[in-house]
């Protein structure tokens, strides 16, 4: 009997064990895999996220005037694996720890984050692209010496011709020097 | 290829006596041997059955399929996977003939190979299989009332999560949104440039200028 009182009283001074949800947030942990959230600023449209999606959660289309894409990420089929956000190279998608997905039958078809992307033209031939994230730039030119941020604004093949002539014109200055 | 052991030798000679077919074998890394044998009609599958069983081969079990992908598609098979000393056999019998897709009726193996017993009242039950000369032909789980060939008729769980059959549903999703795609051939504007010119030898690169085709604010659904 004693055993059991001092465990009530315990109990008592300690309070509940549970989270009071709905009155009170319930604590989500960091690394929740929760809702998908895209960062349109990130995205080069690789479709990569796509193609690894299992339940077919995300579209991705051309606008009708051609000047974007349409990106959309159905919630109601996503399985918040997170293989989208494992295979992203820009780390553009990231899974929130927002996990009220609760919602009603009727709302099921809105259940959707749609983002609209445009394309830019690229500085060397107008080519519809979307402009190289900066830090894949420098992962991609790491090693080069030569300063590369404006060649982000250009379609690959425009940047492969610009960067290397700029990595020979860097290699002359530095053998007449 | 041809076997590289004496039990395997054996097998294939007398399948090949039995029904008039050789046994292809494939080898893994390992050199694991594996036959295979594809009859060409299902009155084979008894000389093949009586040529295994007498060679000790032992049925491991047995798997219905359809071999054709589609969903109007009936070319039903079965593969029946035997168990030798050192090696598997794959005996594969197709269910349908040239120009007919209906499944044609299957003998029993069960006198040879007890355990064919329970697939073989499966594949009946599920997929409407007939077999032929089956000791105990009694179903297995389904009531009575209910018709052979159930599983056949409802939709595979395969294609009702696959995402290809979400199509109608993006209809939905999108019409939500106000954008009709029901004559969208999913085209994509970055794996087919729009306009972009060809001739890229002399690019203005010096001094580039950041040009939006036409910008238009990201908007979050959320």
């Amino acid at each position: 009997m004693f055993r059991f009182l001092k465990l009530l009283g315990k109990n008592l001074a300690q309070g509940p064990s549970t989270d009071p949800f709905p009155a009170k947030e319930a604590h989500t942990p960091e690394r929740f895999r929760g809702r998908v959230v895209v960062n349109p600023e990130q995205c080069v449209g690789c479709r990569i996220c796509h193609h690894m999606c299992a339940g077919g959660a995300i579209r991705i289309e051309d606008n009708e005037e051609k000047t974007g894409y349409n990106f959309t990420v159905w919630h109601n089929t996503c399985a918040l694996c997170g293989m989208c956000r494992h295979y992203c190279p820009t780390k553009a998608i990231t899974l929130s720890t927002d996990w009220h997905n609760a919602h009603t039958q009727e709302d099921k078809y809105d259940w959707a984050a749609h983002y609209s992307i445009p394309y830019l033209a690229c500085a060397g031939c107008g080519a519809h692209i979307r402009m190289l994230p900066p830090q894949l730039a420098a992962r991609l030119y790491a090693h080069s010496p030569v300063d590369m941020t404006d060649l982000l604004k250009l379609c690959p093949s425009c940047r492969q011709l610009a960067a290397a002539r700029r990595e020979e014109i860097s290699n002359d200055t530095h053998e007449q020097e | 290829m041809t076997p590289t052991n004496k039990s395997n030798e054996i097998v294939h000679d007398a399948l090949l006596q039995a029904t008039e077919l050789a046994t292809q074998w494939t080898f893994d890394v390992k050199q694991n041997a594996f036959g295979w044998l594809r009859l060409n009609n299902t009155e084979s599958l008894r000389p093949a059955a009586k040529a295994l069983a007498e060679n000790g081969a032992r049925l491991c079990t047995m798997t219905a399929y359809v071999e054709e992908r589609g969903e109007n598609s009936n070319k039903k098979a079965i593969a029946y996977h035997f168990a030798l000393a050192n090696t598997v056999v794959t005996v594969t019998v197709p269910l349908y003939t040239a120009g007919c897709d209906t499944p044609v009726a299957v003998p029993s193996i069960t006198s040879w190979f007890r355990n064919a017993d329970w697939n073989e009242r499966e594949f009946h039950e599920m997929f409407g299989i007939d077999i032929v000369d089956h000791p105990n032909p009694k179903r297995l789980f389904l009531d009575e009332r209910l018709d052979a060939g159930i599983m056949s008729s409802l939709i595979p769980f395969s294609a009702m999560v696959h995402g290809a059959a979400t199509r109608n549903l993006w209809e939905q999703v999108m019409a939500a949104k106000g954008v009709d795609i029901t004559g969208s051939d999913g085209s994509y504007g970055l794996e087919n440039p729009h306009g972009a010119p060809t001739d890229i030898s002399t690019p203005p690169i010096e001094e580039p200028t950041f040009t939006p085709v036409s910008a238009t604010a990201p908007e979050n659904g959320n």
